[in-house]
């Protein structure tokens, strides 16, 4: 009379058992599925920020060039009269934004064009003369003298020469003047 | 003697008119007065152009041009009349401004003139301490007068000389033609009373200090030659500090765009960096 009560028993705790294994595997795939998910989620999620950059990057660069290119022609316009500006290449602007910060692409300024818009040597003028150099690296820029600074260039000339003139006579005035002192 | 320009040719014209004087040890004796005082006829007699004239004489004009004659002992200048006109003025200053001796000619009619006056003045002021040595008072054309006519004008003169310009110089009284006529006719009395004989002995007796005369007066034109180059220097200096100063304003706009370029550069680079 106990075996059967036994065995009744026996057999509720083995469909107890079985039905706590199959709790069990249930949510095994669920977690797995979740974890997919996720994973899921946050490849799209790197992707997004990633081409989210990359549109920056370019927006960058765009407006950037944009922007440079609009400056360079103030430059010129600011010059006129004064320096006459032909620009060698269009985009003119011929400065890249990098990793590092930004380059300048094949800058092709000669010191010596330079040098001959204004004297190089008078410190009064080195400010303009570096900033034109600068100039003509980023935009790759021929310029010569404007007729309102060959105007003035030739006046200076004029007063140099006339100077020198000067400088001339008052050497000649004082040994004049030394050798008249011994007659007197 | 004030020059009309500040050029640096008149100027260096100047220098070499100055070095090329005393370069000759020979004093320059320059006979100046109004028109008609009888320069021209005094310097006859002294160079011994007694019967053919060597400094044309006329009763009008004749001296427009400075004319020199050279001797062994003296170069001697003759100057257009210096009321004639103001051309002729400037050739007369310039004259004056080579003279180691001038004999300032005056006729006796009476006191010295207004522009005489001015004359002189200039004179004294370009021969400094030997103003009273080197400028002979000459009153000419004595013969047409009394004596005590001239001697009461030589008064005046000398009064004049002392009042109005502050030096008292030497008087000669001549007559060039007393001097002309006693020589062509051997009369050595109507030479004694011409006193031209008496000027030549003071000439060469003043003729020795003409060197030192001549580089004093030499001294003070270099000296204003100099002031007036300094001052034309300044100038010059001052006017290419313009025109300089001109150019600097005129780029100023474009300095501050390339800084504001370089700034540019900087901040999109730092950005660009951040993203």
């Amino acid at each position: 009379m106990a075996i059967p009560w036994l065995i009744g028993i026996a057999a509720v705790a083995v469909a107890a058992a079985l039905a706590s294994d199959d709790d069990n595997s249930s949510s095994s795939s669920s977690s797995n599925d979740r974890e997919r998910e996720a994973r899921r989620r946050e490849e799209a999620e790197r992707e997004r920020t990633e081409n989210e950059r990359k549109n920056k990057l370019q927006a960058a660069h765009k407006n950037f060039a944009m922007h440079g290119e609009r400056i360079g022609s103030d430059v010129a316009q600011s010059l006129q009269g004064w320096i006459e500006v032909n620009f060698q290449q269009s985009p003119a602007f011929s400065v890249k934004l990098n990793s590092r910060g930004y380059k300048i692409e094949n800058a092709v300024s000669s010191e010596q064009s330079i040098s001959t818009l204004l004297p190089s040597s008078d410190l009064q003028f080195k400010e303009i003369h570096d900033n034109l150099k600068i100039y003509s690296d980023i935009y790759n820029v021929k310029m010569k003298q404007g007729v309102k600074l060959i105007e003035v260039g030739k006046e200076i000339e004029t007063i140099e020469s006339e100077l020198q003139k000067i400088r001339q006579l008052k050497a000649e005035m004082r040994k004049l003047y030394s050798y008249l002192s011994t007659k007197v | 003697m004030k020059p009309k320009t500040m050029s640096t040719k008149f100027i260096q014209e100047k220098l070499n008119l100055i070095s090329n004087q005393n370069a000759d040890d020979r004093p320059t004796i320059v006979a100046y007065g109004l028109m008609n005082a009888g320069k021209s006829f005094l310097l006859n007699m002294l160079t011994q152009h007694i019967e053919e004239e060597f400094f044309k004489t006329n009763d009008i004009r004749e001296t427009a041009e400075i004319k020199k004659f050279e001797s062994e002992k003296y170069v001697y200048l003759d100057t257009p009349g210096l009321d004639a006109n103001k051309a002729d003025d400037t050739q007369a200053q310039f004259g004056a401004s080579q003279a180691d001796v001038v004999l300032f000619m005056h006729q006796p009619q009476g006191e010295l003139e207004a522009n005489e006056v001015k004359f002189l003045k200039e004179l004294k002021q370009s021969f400094g301490c030997y103003a009273e040595s080197n400028i002979i008072l000459v009153l000419s054309k004595i013969e047409k007068e009394e004596q005590a006519k001239i001697d009461q004008i030589e008064d005046r003169i000398k009064a004049q000389c002392v009042q109005e310009i502050g030096f008292s110089p030497k008087v000669f009284q001549v007559s060039n033609k007393r001097y002309q006529a006693g020589i062509i006719k051997h009369k050595d009395a109507l030479v004694a009373q011409s006193h031209i004989n008496s000027l030549i002995e003071h000439l060469d007796l003043i003729a020795s200090n003409s060197g030192k005369v001549r580089a004093q007066r030499s001294l003070t034109e270099v000296e204003t030659l100099l002031q007036m180059i300094e001052s034309k220097e300044q100038l010059l200096k001052s006017k290419r500090k313009n025109l300089k100063d001109g150019i600097s304003l005129a780029f100023s706009i474009f300095n501050d765009q390339i800084d504001s370029l370089n700034g540019f550069l900087e901040e999109s680079a730092s950005k660009y960096r951040n993203i």
